[in-house]
């Protein structure tokens, strides 16, 4: 993925994460996780739409990702590259059902 | 968010400009707006709902489309039974909101053809543009 990344490569990185997207909405895909917080609730995570794969996405995009995923938004990309399905179950599953309630923050 | 779009490309994600996205006057969700990168960005501060586009109106519209496009996913796993709870709360909110702005469209609708058929048996000249039912669904921000 280099330095940055392309729409492309950030869907294929949260189709890798997450399993195929759960919606082909208007604006793109849009990618799901679901988890069981650390004090026992079940939690989703609803993550994009990801819009146009033939661009580069946006800051704004990419924080939105970073913060769905609840991942300090300077590791993103280290997450999207290198992290497995089961890492980020367990990253998200490490949280309270209060810190993965929607709206997602900014980390 | 009453203001000129261009007072927008001043604020920033750590100082936005907070109000609401609207539905034909009717609020569909609280959110924060700011320009970044040459786009113009809303999020929502209810619900997991963001969208951007190099033109304001272009954001406010992509916005009510990624939120009814989050309804209608939040409504395929609730009849799936998948849903979690917090989603079901989701699917509530926006399904009340969206409903709330099509009655509201329809309502306006229907004045709008009774005083026009008024105006047409009393034979006063009236002039507007001839609108689809549901076509003042139009979003705006506040």
């Amino acid at each position: 993925m280099g330095a940055s990344l392309t729409s492309r490569q950030l869907i294929a990185a949260l189709t890798r994460l997450t399993g195929k997207p759960v919606r082909r909405a208007k604006h793109g895909p849009m990618f799901r996780v679901t988890v069981r917080s650390r004090d026992g609730v079940d939690c989703a995570v609803a993550i994009g739409p990801i819009s146009d794969p033939r661009k580069e996405p946006s800051k704004a995009t990419l924080n939105m990702v970073a913060d769905r995923l609840r991942v300090e938004r300077r590791e993103l990309l280290n997450a999207l590259r290198e992290w497995s399905p089961g890492q980020l179950r367990r990253h998200l599953g490490s949280k309270s059902a209060a810190e993965l309630k929607p709206p997602a923050r900014g980390h | 968010m009453g203001t000129a779009a261009s007072d927008f490309t001043s604020r920033t994600e750590a100082r936005p400009s907070e109000g609401a996205v609207l539905l034909g006057g009717v609020e569909l969700s609280r959110a924060t707006r700011w320009f970044e990168d040459g786009l113009h960005v809303i999020r929502s501060t209810e619900f997991d709902c963001i969208a951007e586009d190099p033109d304001p109106d272009g954001a406010v519209t992509a916005f009510v489309d990624n939120a009814f496009d989050l309804m209608l996913a939040l409504s395929d796993l609730e009849q799936s039974g998948e849903a979690t709870e917090g989603e079901g709360e989701t699917l509530a909110l926006l399904v009340r909101r969206f409903a709330h702005a099509a009655w509201d469209a329809e309502r306006r609708e229907a004045r709008r053809q009774v005083a026009m058929s008024r105006m047409r048996r009393r034979g006063e000249p009236h002039w507007g543009r001839h609108s689809p039912a549901g076509s003042s669904l139009r979003p705006s921000l506040a």
